[in-house]
């Protein structure tokens, strides 16, 4: 046992991490989008339930959320595993986030977008995916990205119910080995090299996508 | 009181030499030529009044006097003080400089959260060593002088635009300047205004005060400043007793501005 | 329903207990991150190069490792190094370099908000670097700052909440205990959620209403 063998250990952990961060990812930008739209309707009921559980959902730790999902629910009414309790739970909580920031986006677009569609007669269905869908896309990106740097470093909590993840490894490595500073360095610096490629990645749609739907 | 030059009375200086002097000053930006060989002399209690069309390079003039934006050739001479274009003076030439000179700015930059009395007390206790007690009796018999005593304890958020810049010409005048630089004064205000700030400057004039004003108001220039200076494409394109040059300019481009202005 | 009532009731005091160390090391991590986050906000920009590295390095970390890394690092990786802390001070001690880490960037950005003008203004009477920083930049920049940093005081609350794995007996650390003890873990862990909604919703709401109320007093240009 020495620190390359402890390194390969840790190392294991990276596909879930980074598939955690994707799926709680994926989950929060698809539901986002409808809690955002009740977020900005027009009833003041739907409008209420959905910044309440905005509100509540951002709130509440994610681990605190995590345990109930996994002890709470997971253990009584369904069978949930580590890892579904983990993307379940992120998701929800990125889903709010991703609300506020679509409703951000959406406020940045030209009021005279909305105009302009309508006097092209075009459908809501049409309205959005031609003309506002892929501006709401490109504003939010940075933010987006932002939000999903900081998610692939919340998926560390994830370790707390088992999943193992980078952080369980380095956890399980320390213990094994009391070489505590360098594993624990050499993870901390593992998330920081993983966020890189995805800040480039923003960057570089970020450019694309202004070539395309420039304002 | 600090024995640099700059902070000497104006007594001490010798009559015959200029207050300030600008040996060809180039300033630029990059790529960028803003100034291109400038050459002034200024003597005590002279009003210098500088026209000319926007980019001319009238602001950056006023700025590199007081080295906001440090020349990148060329001397600045101010009461007897040298500093050279790519040798920065120490600190405490630099910071006597700026006491020598008073600046006015188009956009007033009063500090907004400070009240109208700590504007004009800020840079008077710690720039000059005043106790609080001197800092706030200059400051009262300046804020008279420009009319605003009563506004001492408000914040310049409450005052209109002409106000706050009679306050920002008190705040200036706080060190006791021996030169007054005003950049545009009067751009930013409604003509109404503007025209209380006027007349605090024209006071100040007459008063011995040596001022350079970069400005539009033409009327202004003619009649309250000595020489007026016209500046083109980072050029002086012409200067004289400002009678002369309003009336009868020499130079092509300096006649070209002055029609375009009149024609207003 | 009522049983659910009652074993809130009898647990209330526990996780209130436990609550209450969230609280006291939110504090802890406020009261050193923030002064750090003034210190590497004027340090990354820095004229010594020596100064501007350190303090990029301090700030790229403490904002590029996940807050659980830190906290096992100070209490589970120091020790390698001949450093032993308590829960407590290694929950501080990773919290407030975490809290220096971002509040840097916030404090940066207010600073910057100040218009340029007024620094100009400020080297046209007289006042030397320090003095501009002190009496002019650094009160408008940081009250511009506070809306931002009172949100990021809310997110370190719930940040404590990850100190549970180094031993800390803060909320969750207890109702982990109490449920693994009771199986009943969805009541207490509701409980604990209860409690950090209790504190963190009014607290956003109040960063929502003063972050309008300040930007109604702008400065007249």
């Amino acid at each position: 046992m020495n620190l390359v063998t402890d390194l390969q250990a840790i190392l294991v952990g990276i596909p879930l991490t980074i598939v955690l961060t994707l799926i709680a990812f994926a989950i929060g930008a698809t539901l986002g989008l409808p809690l955002c739209a009740m977020r900005m309707s027009r009833n003041v009921f739907v409008r209420f339930l959905a910044t309440a559980l905005i509100l509540v959902l951002r709130a509440i730790p994610p681990i605190v959320w995590l345990f109930i999902i996994f002890f709470g629910i997971g253990f009584g009414y369904l069978q949930l595993d580590p890892f579904s309790s983990a993307a379940i739970g992120l998701g929800l909580i990125t889903a709010a986030n991703m609300a506020e920031i679509y409703r951000g986006a959406l406020s940045a677009i030209h009021a005279g977008q909305w105009e302009a569609a309508n006097a092209l007669s075009l459908s809501p269905r049409h309205r959005f995916i031609d003309v506002v869908g892929p501006q709401l896309m490109r504003i939010s990106l940075p933010s987006a990205a932002t939000y999903v740097i900081g998610l692939l470093k919340d998926s560390a909590v994830a370790s707390a119910i088992g999943v193992h993840e980078i952080a369980f490894q380095a956890y399980h490595v320390s213990q094994e080995t009391f070489r505590g500073l360098d594993v624990y360095a050499a993870a901390g610096l593992l998330y920081i090299l993983i966020s890189l490629p995805i800040a480039w990645l923003a960057r570089w749609t970020d450019l694309r996508l202004r070539a395309r739907v420039a304002r | 009181m600090p024995t640099n030059s700059l902070a000497a009375p104006v007594a001490d200086q010798r009559a015959d030499q200029p207050l300030l002097r600008l040996d060809a000053v180039h300033k630029r930006f990059g790529h960028h030529e803003v100034l291109s060989g400038v050459d002034l002399s200024m003597q005590t209690g002279e009003v210098l009044a500088i026209i000319g069309p926007s980019g001319s390079g009238k602001s950056t003039l006023l700025r590199c006097i007081n080295q906001l934006e440090p020349p990148t050739e060329g001397r600045v001479t101010l009461a007897g003080v040298t500093i050279e274009a790519g040798r920065p003076p120490p600190r405490k030439d630099l910071l006597a400089l700026r006491r020598a000179v008073g600046m006015v700015f188009q956009s007033f930059n009063l500090f907004p959260h400070l009240t109208v009395l700590r504007n004009v007390c800020l840079a008077q206790e710690r720039a000059m060593g005043r106790s609080r007690q001197e800092a706030e009796a200059v400051a009262m018999k300046l804020l008279t002088r420009v009319g605003l005593a009563d506004k001492a304890q408000q914040y310049p958020s409450r005052c209109s635009g002409g106000q706050q810049q009679r306050i920002a010409i008190a705040r200036a005048l706080a060190l006791e300047p021996q030169l007054m630089l005003f950049d545009e004064p009067t751009s930013a205000l409604d003509p109404e205004l503007g025209l209380e700030v006027l007349a605090v400057m024209r006071e100040l004039a007459e008063g011995g005060m040596t001022m350079i004003v970069v400005t539009h108001e033409m009327h202004f220039a003619e009649s309250v400043s000595n020489r007026v200076l016209i500046m083109a494409d980072g050029k002086i394109v012409e200067e004289g007793p400002s009678a002369t040059v309003m009336r009868n300019p020499q130079s092509e481009r300096a006649r070209r501005f002055l029609n375009a202005v009149k024609d207003r | 329903m009522n049983d659910v009532f009652a074993f809130w009731g009898e647990w209330f005091p526990t996780l209130v207990a436990g609550f209450e160390l969230s609280l006291e090391v939110t504090v802890v991590c406020l009261l050193f991150g923030l002064p750090l986050g003034l210190l590497l906000a004027l340090g990354v920009q820095s004229k010594s190069r020596a100064q501007r590295w350190t303090s990029l390095t301090l700030v790229e970390i403490g904002r590029g490792t996940p807050v659980l890394i830190l906290l096992q690092f100070a209490y589970f990786g120091l020790p390698s190094a001949g450093l032993t802390l308590s829960s407590f001070t290694a929950a501080g001690f990773a919290l407030a370099w975490c809290t220096g880490a971002y509040t840097s960037e916030i404090i940066r950005a207010g600073l910057e908000a100040v218009p340029f003008g007024q620094r100009e203004a400020a080297i046209a009477i007289g006042l030397d670097q320090r003095d501009v920083l002190r009496y002019v930049i650094l009160p408008q920049g940081l009250r511009v700052a506070v809306p931002a940093l009172l949100g990021f005081a809310i997110l370190m609350l719930q940040a404590t909440s990850l100190c549970f794995t180094i031993a800390l007996p803060e909320v969750v650390s207890q109702a982990y205990i109490v449920g693994s003890n009771t199986f009943r873990y969805m009541p207490i862990f509701l409980l604990t959620a209860m409690m950090f909604a209790a504190v963190c919703i009014p607290a956003t709401i109040c960063v929502s209403v003063l972050e309008r109320r300040l930007g109604r007093h702008e400065a007249v240009p």
